[in-house]
């Protein structure tokens, strides 16, 4: 039976993810909990939590979890299980096991839960990982995803508050994953783009993060819901640096700024640029169109990371060899300015 | 004018329609976009500001409609026999700034008298500024122990935009306590204060 996914969610382009302005808001007054083996929490917004077991072995969790961004139920798995290990990849680590979160409307045929589940499964295999259980309730709409849990050397984790002034930015998959996914689900965008996006979204971040051990890469983090300005201002204020993106250079998925000229531009897309903008400094020559990609929420985007200037030739041209064909320089890290994240 | 009504559609539909109409109506045609979501009322507004096109807001129950035309930042003033569905009818908008929370010098008691006797006034003759937008101490007639809350509700309602200085809620403690409209920054009350022609500063 073929049910498209997209047609059962009402909020339509509108993503899932609370704005980041209420969500600050609202747990503002919570009282912060440190412990000296939690090695990286939440105050830097930063991927996921590490917590040191041993001197030479840290775990690294996360979860990550959302409604149906495509319209098949075993794209739909690979996709939000990529997505929940990436996490996982952009604190440096490597992927130990995983549970299952799933929210299931019971008058679907089960097949798609199992085609969802089956697709999730495949990706943890792919990434080296066990899947060791999961929790599956009722809900009027599909949500699927995984808590992660990973390991890494204390003394190799990858944050994103330690990029360096004189640091490159390499940026490992192309944007517009939100506005290919709102284009879809108005049957507006073609078969190629779309695939296109699929694949993006499926592909592990699991290559780059070896990569950048081999690099001992120090900074870096996914670029997801918060789009890349979200991502790179969060970088910016954790590292104490400025980060300067080179618009032009940002690789996009095909056919991506056709269709944001046309009007796809999700929700969640004004919702960044308003929770960035006050802190971001764009140059005139910023096309209004370019602004709208570089505040595009990324469902498993790639990654972004600050690499040593001498090093960035060698480290693009491996990243782009292992797979990720779009790989570019988008940026640099800079001494701090006025504004956290300078645009030109 | 060019009517295009998107209720029912789901975001991002209505800017694409938007948009779709902007390109194919004549520059000085008005249009008007009809929808029935806030969300989508927000984004639209958002894209035509920041393309420098002035939008007048018009709210019945859970019904927008936004009004402009390509050609530029001049409001669009329509026809009152095509809008009589409108409860308001000026032919000059215009938005008011509380750079803080009383009328006038002298007794600050006497100025937070006035500034509800203004509020009530300004209710009563129907007359709904575009925008109101609240800096420094001004933030005390948004939050919850303002005496003219309900006043601005009622403004609210009439389409009237409630504009708070997140940075003055920030400094006041006062981000929690806002009960009407909604925070904003200096980019937007800046474009707010520069864009329209007739600008009350109390």
């Amino acid at each position: 039976m073929d049910i498209d996914l997209l047609k059962l969610i009402d909020q339509g382009g509108c993503s899932a993810k609370l704005s980041a302005t209420e969500l600050n808001k609202a747990l503002a007054d919570l009282p912060k909990i440190t412990h000296k083996n939690l090695l990286v929490n939440i105050d830097t917004h930063d991927d996921a939590g590490v917590y040191k077991i041993r001197d030479d072995y840290a775990l690294v969790q996360t979860t990550d979890f959302f409604p149906p961004v495509c319209s098949g139920a075993y794209d739909y798995g690979q996709v939000a299980a990529a997505n929940a290990l990436s996490d996982v990849y952009a604190m440096g680590g490597q992927v130990l096991t995983a549970l299952n979160i799933l929210m299931f409307p019971p008058d679907l045929p089960m097949s798609i839960l199992k085609d969802i589940i089956r697709g999730g499964q495949e990706k943890v295999v792919e990434a080296g990982g066990l899947i060791v259980g999961g929790h599956t309730i009722t809900n009027d709409i599909p949500v699927y995803g995984m808590a992660v849990t990973g390991w890494v050397h204390p003394d190799k984790i990858i944050t994103n508050d330690q990029a360096r002034p004189g640091d490159i930015l390499i940026l490992t998959k192309p944007l517009g994953t939100g506005v290919i996914i709102s284009a879809k689900k108005n049957n507006s965008v073609d078969e190629d783009t779309y695939r296109a996006a699929i694949d993006y979204m499926k592909q592990l971040n699991m290559q780059a993060a070896a990569i950048m051990a081999k690099y001992e890469i120090r900074s870096a983090t996914d670029i997801t819901g918060f789009g890349l300005l979200g991502h790179a201002l969060k970088m910016a204020l954790g590292s104490k640096v400025s980060i300067k993106i080179n618009a032009t250079d940002v690789p996009s998925i095909q056919n991506v700024m056709e269709l944001i000229e046309t009007g796809f531009i999700p929700g969640a897309g004004f919702r960044n640029l308003e929770f960035v903008e006050d802190q971001c400094d764009f140059s005139n020559q910023v096309p209004y169109n370019t602004k709208m990609l570089l505040a595009d929420a990324q469902t498993s985007g790639g990654i972004l990371m600050a690499v040593a200037r001498e090093k960035a030739a060698s480290i693009l041209d491996e990243l782009k060899d292992v797979g990720y064909a779009s790989t570019a320089v988008v940026g640099e890290v800079m001494q701090q300015e006025k504004k956290p994240v300078i645009i030109v | 004018m060019k009517v295009i009504d998107v209720r029912g559609k789901k975001c991002p539909m209505p800017l694409v329609e938007t948009k779709k109409a902007l390109k194919v109506t004549d520059k000085n045609e008005a249009i008007k976009v009809i929808l029935d979501s806030e969300n989508s009322v927000k984004n639209v507004t958002r894209y035509l500001e920041d393309n420098n096109i002035h939008v007048s807001k018009q709210q019945s129950g859970g019904t927008f409609e936004l009004l402009f035309k390509r050609a530029g930042s001049e409001p669009v003033i329509e026809e009152a026999e095509s809008y009589c569905t409108s409860s308001e009818q000026t032919n000059d908008s215009f938005i008011i700034v509380f750079g803080k929370d009383r009328l006038g010098e002298g007794s600050d008691d006497l100025g937070n008298m006035l500034v509800g006797g203004m509020l009530t006034t300004l209710v009563e003759t129907e007359r709904t500024p575009d925008k109101i937008i609240f800096i420094n101490s001004g933030i005390n007639l948004v939050i919850n122990d303002s005496p003219v809350l309900s006043l601005l509700k009622k403004l609210e309602d009439r389409g009237c935009e409630l504009l708070s200085c997140g940075t003055c809620l920030d400094y006041f403690d006062k981000m929690e306590n806002l009960e009407v409209g909604r925070v904003s920054n200096m980019l937007e009350i800046l474009e707010a204060m520069t864009s329209y022609s007739k600008v009350i500063n109390i």
